[in-house]
This record gives structure tokens, sequence and C-alpha cells, in this order.
């Protein structure tokens, strides 16, 4: 064996890696070679600093906090403190007490009957103390994601408390829920809407189909079944006093405001949204990408245009807290990467878009398919040209999806595409499912 | 009792069967976490492994094969460590008086004084080398596995193991050196 192969084995002979006869061709070199014994020793002395230094910290109280924290996700917070729940009666207390019986026929019978007795006490105790004790107003929504520490404060007389992490906490009545300037958060309301907080926003879920919005931004959705009450109260008289607002079924909006500012309203949804305005008595309507802004006695304003994939790329972090496969994560990233297509498309010469080369058709495959696109049928035809020419086997799905487009067009370049992937495959209708 | 097995258990609602899942996983994750983050604390390492086994229990359900909980789990603790940065800082504890809370500055021998300086030294060097060859040195001195258990765990040869132990050594080696040279 020579040093050069002896010095690759070193670390393994020291970690005891090696198999029984390498490690005696290695002992056999180390003797008769005092460089590589030198080298040995080297990293015995630094295997031994890092055992010191690297002791495993205990993972005992590390998993007791897990295990508490996924009891408490489990059954969900217990209204009554552990000081309220029953005792147990040891041996040892029944003998302060004097029941000094201890033959076991007697001792049985006497068991049975303290503890029936002791049962009856603290059954009467918990039912006083269960009867006295203030309720907690039931839970009207619950807190599903977080990406950083936020703060809640479940009462108006209660305390903020800081909940960090994924575990899913639940929010009574007039709850406060406030993110802070590095998280953000997602609420899942009782009737099924789903609100998430921007950086340094407060809310306060006042019931499941109403919320505050004190302070900073919020994206709401609301379910099929029920609309979104969403208000506002203004210590400003400039601005009104109050701003109450009703987002329809179905919805998607995004709504802004700090106390001494107008309520503004993004359109983030693909289609328009009538919100109804309480004070006025009428209903606006918030186009995609608008920004609408409410004034108390004046007509709703409309300012600006802002790209809805920008407007709710705040929540990005949020959305990749869920599985992969999440229906909605996949679709923003879909929608981003026709974004990004639609861009090559718009900026970049064919020659650079193909020395990308296949992987670079996604965005181009993203953004043909995409609604947008419709509205600008040359990028499409150009970008279906690149397509056909170099889209790879794992577009069979979207390319099949193509060759049934309404634009003569785009079906004929996808059908060409998928006659270079899929030698045999048959123009039918069959073959385009 | 094999993951798939302890998996199935938990999604049934046993959850102490979790606690055997949390046990046998810890010290990889701790390590997967700990090499993803840029300062050389332990605290937040260990918050965070807690954060992904917690995260891991939340999403069991959507595990697609009960047998390759601790790949996913790799998965779970990818997303949880991008989610906290690569530069995560230890937010102080308020008490009840609205003041912030200080550690306690009582003196503590020299022997024991000696071998913290050393860890945070070692620790120190060891945010310095790159990530893969981080995750390396810990999953060794954290887990003691096997240069194959290793190499299971992180997706890679057992040559590449070896190789990046190697390198890790190397460069620790070297920069403890100049460290004690400048003393």
């Amino acid at each position: 064996m020579n040093c050069e192969t002896a010095l690759l084995m070193l670390h393994a002979f020291v970690d005891g890696e090696l198999s029984a006869p390498d490690r005696a061709l290695v002992d056999q070199h180390l003797s008769e070679c005092p460089s590589c014994h030198v080298q040995l020793a080297k990293i015995q002395e630094l295997d031994g600093v890092l055992k010191r230094a690297l002791h495993p910290p205990a993972r005992e109280p590390a998993v007791e906090r897990v295990l508490q924290s996924i009891h408490r996700i489990s059954e969900s917070i217990d209204p009554i403190s552990p000081d309220h729940a029953p005792r147990r009666i040891d041996r040892d207390s029944r003998l302060l007490r004097g029941e000094n019986d201890l033959t076991p026929r007697g001792s049985a019978r006497k068991t049975t009957a303290g503890t029936m007795f002791v049962l009856a006490i603290t059954l009467l105790i918990v039912f006083v103390v269960v009867v006295q004790m203030p309720k907690e107003n039931p839970a009207v929504a619950e807190i599903t994601m977080a990406t950083g520490s936020i703060d809640v404060r479940r009462s108006d007389h209660a305390r903020w408390t800081a909940v960090k992490g994924p575990s899913v906490v639940s929010l009574p009545a007039n709850a406060r829920i406030r993110t802070r300037v590095d998280s953000l958060c997602e609420i899942r309301t009782k009737s099924d809407a789903i609100v998430r907080l921007n950086h340094a926003t407060e809310l306060v879920v006042r019931r499941p189909e109403q919320i505050e919005l004190v302070t900073g931004e919020l994206w709401c959705r609301t379910p099929s079944t029920t609309a979104m009450e969403i208000s506002s109260v203004k210590t400003s008289s400039r601005v009104g006093s109050e701003a109450t607002f009703t987002c329809p079924t179905s919805s998607e909006s995004q709504w802004q405001t700090t106390p001494s500012n107008p309520v503004s309203c993004v359109g983030v949804s693909s289609t328009p949204i009538e919100v109804a305005v309480k004070l006025s008595h009428e209903n606006c309507t918030v186009s995609p990408g608008e920004t609408v802004s409410f004034v108390a006695g004046t007509a709703p304003a409309k300012s600006g245009y802002s790209d809805r994939l920008v407007a709710r790329a705040w929540q990005l972090p949020l959305l990749l807290l869920k599985n992969p496969r999440d229906p909605e994560l996949r679709q923003r990233l879909t929608e981003l990467l026709a974004a990004a297509g639609h861009s090559k498309m718009a900026y970049l010469y064919d020659e650079q878009i193909r020395q990308l080369g296949p992987p670079g058709t996604l965005p181009l495959i993203a953004f043909v398919r995409s609604s947008e696109s419709r509205e600008q049928p040359e990028l499409r035809h150009n970008a279906m040209r690149i397509i056909a020419d170099l889209a790879p086997r794992s577009a069979e799905a979207d390319l099949k999806a193509l060759s049934n487009d309404d634009d003569p067009s785009v079906k004929q370049f996808a059908r060409v595409a998928l006659k270079r992937l899929v030698p045999d495959w048959n123009d039918t209708p069959a073959a385009r499912e | 009792m094999s993951d798939g097995e302890l998996v199935r258990r938990v999604v049934a609602g046993d959850t102490a069967a979790y606690g055997t899942l949390a046990r046998r996983w810890f010290y990889r994750i701790l390590a997967f976490c700990q090499s993803r983050l840029v300062t050389h604390d332990i605290h937040a390492a260990e918050d965070l492994a807690q954060e992904v086994l917690i995260r891991g229990f939340s999403d069991l359900r959507t595990l697609v094969d009960p047998d390759h909980f601790g790949a996913w789990l790799r998965g779970v603790a990818r997303h949880v460590c991008s989610d906290w940065g690569r530069r995560y800082v230890r937010e102080p504890e308020q008490d009840e008086s609205g003041t912030w809370s200080h550690e306690s500055s009582t003196a503590i021998p020299v022997d024991i004084a000696a071998a913290n300086d050393e860890r945070r030294v070692v620790l120190e060097q060891l945010s310095t080398i790159p990530e893969e060859l981080r995750e390396v040195v810990l999953l060794h001195y954290y887990e003691t596995l096997t240069y194959d258990e290793m190499a299971r765990w992180l997706g890679v040869s057992r040559a590449t193991v070896n190789e990046r132990l190697a390198k890790a050594r190397a460069l620790l080696r070297v920069r403890l050196a100049m460290l004690r040279s400048n003393v």
C-alpha cells in the first residue's frame, strides 16, 4: 500500500469503518511509514477535540417539549387547569389519615368505599369549579400557519402572549392577533374563510364571518356559503369614524389600512368582485389589479394598478409551508412560471430563448396555458414554435392539453411536438386526452 | 418497531408513538438544522429541530409512504429551515414587568469554562465551513452513525461521506491551528 492510498483511508480507519482486511493493510503501512503515522496522530487528536466539543445535547427535554406541543394540537387547550384535576389517593395518604387496616379482605372493602367517597367529593368539587369558572368564548377561528412569532390577545382584558411555530391555536370571539415585522400568519374561521396577515398587521376576529382590521394588510378568501364582513375603526375624522365592507362569497380580496388612513381594497382576484359598502348602502366593483380607497362621505376612489402576482407575493413564505402538492401552491407557482414565460417572449430574442434548451420551454408552456396569454396571440404562436422544437418529454401532459386548444396554430404546434416526443402518438381525440 | 408501523399508530391516534419517532430522528434533524444555520447557536438549532418534529406530526397524514418517514421528515426540515432563514437571532423574552430578562452572571468553575470555551471555538469554526461538510461532521459526532447510514440519510455514496468528513476535518484542523497560533 502506498502513502496516497493509506492517507485516503485514514479517516475511515480512525472511525472504525474499514473492513478487517483493509484495516490490516493500513496497520502494516502505518508501522512502516512515520509520515503517515504523524498524519494519523493529527486526525486522532482532532477527533478527540471534536468528540469533546460536539457531544450531543440532551435529547429527552426537547422530545418532551415536542410531545407537549403535539398533545395540545391533538386535544386543544383544556380550560381546566391541572390544579383542579382529580388527585389519586395513594397508600401513604391513607395511612396518614389513620386507615391502618391492611388485611387483604378488609383493605379491599375499605379501598372501594374510600375510593367511592373520594370520587364523589372530587366530582362535587369539579362541578362547583366548572360552574363558577368564567367560561371562555367558543372558538370562532384558529391560527393554522405562521412563519415566525405572532402575538395573540384572547380577550380585551387579557395580556398579549407570543405564539411561535406551526401549532394550531384556537381563537375565541373578539381575540386580537398581531404579526411582527418578520412574521406572517394564516387563520381559518369557523365559516371556512381564510385570512392571511402581512407583516406588522393587527386584526380582531369578532365572529366567524366578521373581522376588524386594525392596521396593516390582509388577504381574505371567502367560502361559497358565507360572505365576510371587514371593518376598520378610524382615529382620524378625515377618513370617517368607521368603515365596514362585505366581501361576497367565493371571492378573493386584499385590504390595507392604518388607524389614520382610509381603507383600501386591492383587486387580487382574476375577476371583478362587488364589495358592499355598509355606510353608503352601495356596491363598489373592484376590478383585477385595481386599488380602491374608501373615505366616508365620498365616492370610492380608484387609484393605481398593481400586478396581481406582485400584490400577493408577500404570501409566498406562507404558501411554501404547505405540502408541495397543495393546489393553491401549485397554482401560484404556475402563475409565476407563466409570468416568467411572458417576460421571456416579450424581451428576449428567439435565439436567446432557444439557447436555454428544453428546460427553458417550461415557463413558455405555462405562459401559453395561462388565460392572460390569450390576449396576445402572436406571443403565443412564437412561444409554440419554440415549444414544438424543444419541449421535453415531461411536458407531454401539457402538450396534450394544448393539442385541444381553441387556437388552430397552438393546436398544430402542440401536435408537432407530440409527434416528435412520442413516435407512435396518434392524432386522435382519445390520444389527446 | 419500524418507522412505518409507528407512523400508522400515530395516524390511528397513538400520539405516544410519535415520541419514539421523535427520539429516533432527533439528532439527525438537529444536525440538519444546525448545519443550515450560519449562527453557531445550538439553542436556535434545537428550537428549529423541535419545530420540524412538531410540523412532522401536524402534516403526518400527507405522508404517502410511512416506511420512508425519515426522508420525508428531511423534506419537512428543509421547508422549516428555509422559513427561518439562514440568519436566526434568538429573541429575548420579556418578563411580566416588561423588562428584558438577562442570563445569570454567576461564576463557573475553570474547567467547565475551558470546556465551554473549546466548544464555542469549535462551533464557531464549524459555522465557517461549507454546509454539506458541516452536516456530515454533526451527524458523525451527534449520533455516531456509520458511513453507510449517513450515506442513506444524505442520499449520497459512502465514498462521498468519507470525502466530506475528511475535507471537513482538514479545514477544521487548519482553522483551529491558526487560532492557537494567534493566541
